[in-house]
């Protein structure tokens, strides 16, 4: 009985969704979060995925709408801080091939506490807690933080960041990837929103993907290039990023080995909105 | 009416002489010899599919069936293509100055592009689109006929909630295949795709991941496909350094871009004093792959020119290439296909067994390369040895050994009510019953191309089960008995069909 490849590829590429997320690093000052504070991250991505197999292109539009909040358990005298994220709800919804399907989840229970540099480098991370959706929200990449460079940066001024992240394989993930981004900032200038005098920094970069993995008897390489260009608003006397905007392309090879060999050229588009919240 | 009473006759005879000889011995050994460790999952193409071949062929010399124009095997054209990266060229002429691209660098041939050369002057139209239903045709006013065309990627108005097309949702025009067509269709020899840069980042030629150029694949990391003869062009992703040739900037096409998307009007031009040549080149290995084919002619003077065709494949998915130590890598595919394959020979013994032959002549096949695409039966549909027309009925075994003693699963009752209803009938004689799979399994396998084609046609499957596709597919977690109590029904009900002049009405497909 023939195996129906369409359906493991789309599998397959629910997988891709936050490899940009946070990926790149971002700019300013520094993190100085509270104790005892509570945030609400709000984010929205929408993913379109473009995939050519046998000649036709196959288009896959996700979207995945998430409310997570973190708690500052603590900051030591380095100014690391100890947070606790957890989920909450979570919605995604995807359309491909005639069908259109959305799942929704409330009060979930998955937590992860991370540890951060007042940059928002992560020094640890740790699953507290987690639920049925675990392979889901572990792709929302819950406690990553865009980084900051830890300093004053003049208006106009840009800097440069690179970053590497390897993603190991796991239960919602069969791939293991590595990411490099290479990500130029300029502090455009401070701007009013919604009655704050904030900071907004513009960023563009390029992105380089492998990965490797195996998935239903199938060995899976890929490498994929790829740009992308935000901003995100900083508010300087609570020391914490507001928003961001990010918009990304990548281009992908898929190799495909065992049972059935393939290639396949796929272009993902991706735009991901997130906001934070001071919860009062 | 005489015709009618022999037959009737025939179709009466005691089916026990047939139904004897197939049994859970004969099915094992078949199973055996099919899934064994030595066919190394029978994988299309390979040597070991060849070597299932000749035992399918030998067996029905062995019964007396008889192979068709002299031969058991009915050639299939499977073919791989990669890219022949020292004779792919772009060159374009601007006035007296000439540039030469570079591969992948400049340019990157897609998987539909043909092997040849051409050249002409170029012709920019637009996103390459004649979309009549939003009254809109990037080819008003251009000729290309003999000329080479630069397209965009995507259509107007791609991120515009408002636009005519249909909002943010593209249509088929986006798709390249479409437009390849549709350039093919206005006359053009060569077409050069751009990603449209008002609305993407990436400007790269990404065109076709050709094994060739990439650092991870492998040169064997081709997928197989069926030489289809379908006539194309050449066909490429060109980067940025052709945008800059041609239009001095990529802001330069960004603005022709937006203008068409402001006024959905073409803006094809003829680029001036322009000349292309343009090679994409092809190394296309094939492979040899044969359906095996025979067949038992009827006995009746003219429903001998009516056939009742019972087939399966014979290939599986091979084996996985990187093997992991002590861990088991091949797809022996015992039940998938080795338990069909063997239900057909079990059934070509039973027409043999038989003392008279039936009316109708019953035409065995045993299909390669199914599980790449149902290529097989895609070939033999397109090139029947007997007519297709004449062909009242397709049978087809896919995985029959597996999920209990008594179960059955019927892919495509509905399409198909008259044989449906025989189906039905001697499966309940023989206690099978039959239970819907959770899959819509009616257009997975081989049936599915002679149903297409008029032919009414059913899959019979013991449905799927966890060890599909894995290397657990062993012969020794089939269970022959169920194997050859599913074969039993198909000779029951292809000894029926075969015997009397009735003709089976099928349904479209909504």
């Amino acid at each position: 009985m023939k195996r129906n490849f369409v359906k493991t590829l789309f599998l397959f590429l629910l997988v891709i969704p936050g490899i940009h997320l946070y990926s790149q690093n971002t700019w300013l000052l520094k993190y100085q979060f509270e104790k005892g504070k509570t945030y609400d991250q709000i984010s929205r991505t929408t993913q379109d995925i473009v995939q050519t197999v046998n000649g036709q292109d196959i288009k896959i539009l996700s979207e995945i709408a998430s409310t997570n909040s973190f708690q500052v358990e603590n900051r030591d005298a380095d100014g690391n801080a100890t947070l606790l994220f957890s989920a909450q709800d979570l919605s995604v919804r995807s359309a491909a091939m005639g069908r259109d399907t959305t799942m929704k989840y409330t009060g979930m229970k998955d937590k992860v506490r991370v540890k951060l540099t007042p940059a928002g480098k992560s020094l640890s991370s740790v699953v507290v807690d987690s639920s049925e959706v675990s392979s889901i929200v572990s792709q929302l990449n819950m406690g990553d933080m865009r980084h900051l460079p830890g300093k004053e940066v003049k208006v106009g001024e840009t800097w440069q960041d690179q970053l590497v992240v390897n993603k190991e394989k796991s239960a919602g993930s069969p791939i293991a990837m590595e990411i490099t981004t290479d990500t130029e900032y300029t502090l455009k200038g401070s701007e009013p929103v919604n009655g704050k005098e904030l900071l907004k920094i513009a960023f563009t970069g390029t992105m380089n993907m492998k990965g490797k993995g195996m998935q239903m008897g199938m060995d899976m390489y890929l490498e994929g290039t790829g740009k992308n260009q935000g901003f995100f608003y900083y508010d300087p006397a609570a020391f914490m990023i507001v928003s961001s905007e990010d918009n990304s392309e990548m281009e992908i090879s898929v190799a495909v080995t065992g049972p059935q060999n393939l290639t396949i050229p796929m272009t993902q588009s991706v735009k991901s909105v997130t906001t934070f919240t001071e919860r009062k | 009416m005489l015709i009618l009473f022999i037959a009737g006759q025939i179709s009466g005879q005691n089916t026990k002489k047939g139904l004897s000889v197939i049994t859970p011995e004969l099915l094992r050994q078949h199973i055996d010899f099919l899934a064994s460790d030595s066919l190394k999952g029978r994988n299309t193409p390979s040597p070991e599919l060849e070597l299932a071949a000749d035992y399918i062929a030998k067996e029905f010399a062995a019964l007396g069936i008889r192979p068709v124009q002299n031969s058991w095997f009915q050639p299939v054209p499977i073919i791989s293509r990669n890219l022949d990266i020292d004779r792919c060229q772009l060159a374009i002429t601007l006035g007296d100055q000439k540039t030469n691209f570079r591969l992948k660098t400049d340019y990157n041939p897609f998987e539909m592009t043909a092997d040849t050369v051409v050249a002409s002057s170029l012709v920019f139209a637009g996103y390459g689109i004649t979309a009549p239903e939003y009254q809109y045709d990037d080819y008003d006013g251009v000729d290309v006929r003999g000329k080479i065309v630069l397209i965009m990627k995507h259509e107007p108005g791609e991120k515009d909630t408002a636009s005519c097309f249909n909002g943010i949702r593209e249509t088929r025009h986006s798709q390249t295949s479409v437009k390849l067509e549709n350039a093919m269709k206005h006359g053009a020899i060569g077409l050069m795709i751009v990603t449209d840069p008002l609305n993407h980042m990436l400007l790269n030629p990404q065109g076709h991941p050709w094994p060739a150029f990439s650092s991870f694949m492998t040169q064997d990391n081709l997928p197989v496909e069926m030489k289809d003869g379908k006539r194309t062009i050449p066909c490429i992703q060109v980067g940025e350094t052709v945008v800059k040739a041609l239009f001095g900037s990529v802001d330069s096409l960004r603005n022709i871009q937006k203008r068409i998307d402001q006024s959905l009007k073409p803006r094809s031009f003829e680029v001036p004093a322009s000349g292309c040549l343009l090679q994409t080149a092809l190394k296309i290995t094939r492979y040899p792959v044969n359906n095996v084919i025979g067949i038992l002619e009827g006995s009746d003077p003219v429903l001998k020119n009516e056939f009742v065709v019972i087939g399966g494949h014979y290939d599986h998915v091979g084996v996985q290439k990187v093997q992991r130590q002590g861990e088991d890598n091949i797809f022996n595919g015992a039940d998938d296909n080795a338990s069909g394959t063997a239900g057909v020979l079990a059934v070509a013994k039973a027409f043999s067994a038989m003392k008279k032959r039936p009316a109708r002549s019953v035409v065995f096949i045993l299909f390669a390369g199914e599980e790449k695409g149902l290529f097989g039966s895609q070939h033999y549909c397109d090139h029947p040895v007997v007519p297709l027309d004449k062909s009242v009925v397709m049978l087809n075994l896919d995985m029959i050994s597996r999920n209990g003693a008594d179960t059955l699963q019927l892919d495509g009752l509905a399409y198909n009510p008259d044989l449906a209803s025989i189906l039905m009938s001697e499966a309940r004689k023989l206690n099978l019953r039959n239970y819907p799979g959770e899959e819509d399994l009616f257009k997975r396998s081989d049936h599915y191309n002679f149903y297409r084609k008029g032919v009414s046609a059913i899959n019979i499957t013991s449905g799927l089960h966890s060890d599909y596709h894995t290397v657990r597919d062993n012969p020794d977690s089939v269970d022959p008995a169920k194997a050859a109590l599913i074969s039993r029904l198909i000779f029951k009900t292809a000894w029926k069909i075969a015997g009397e002049p009735i003709y089976l009405k099928t349904v479209p497909i909504r």
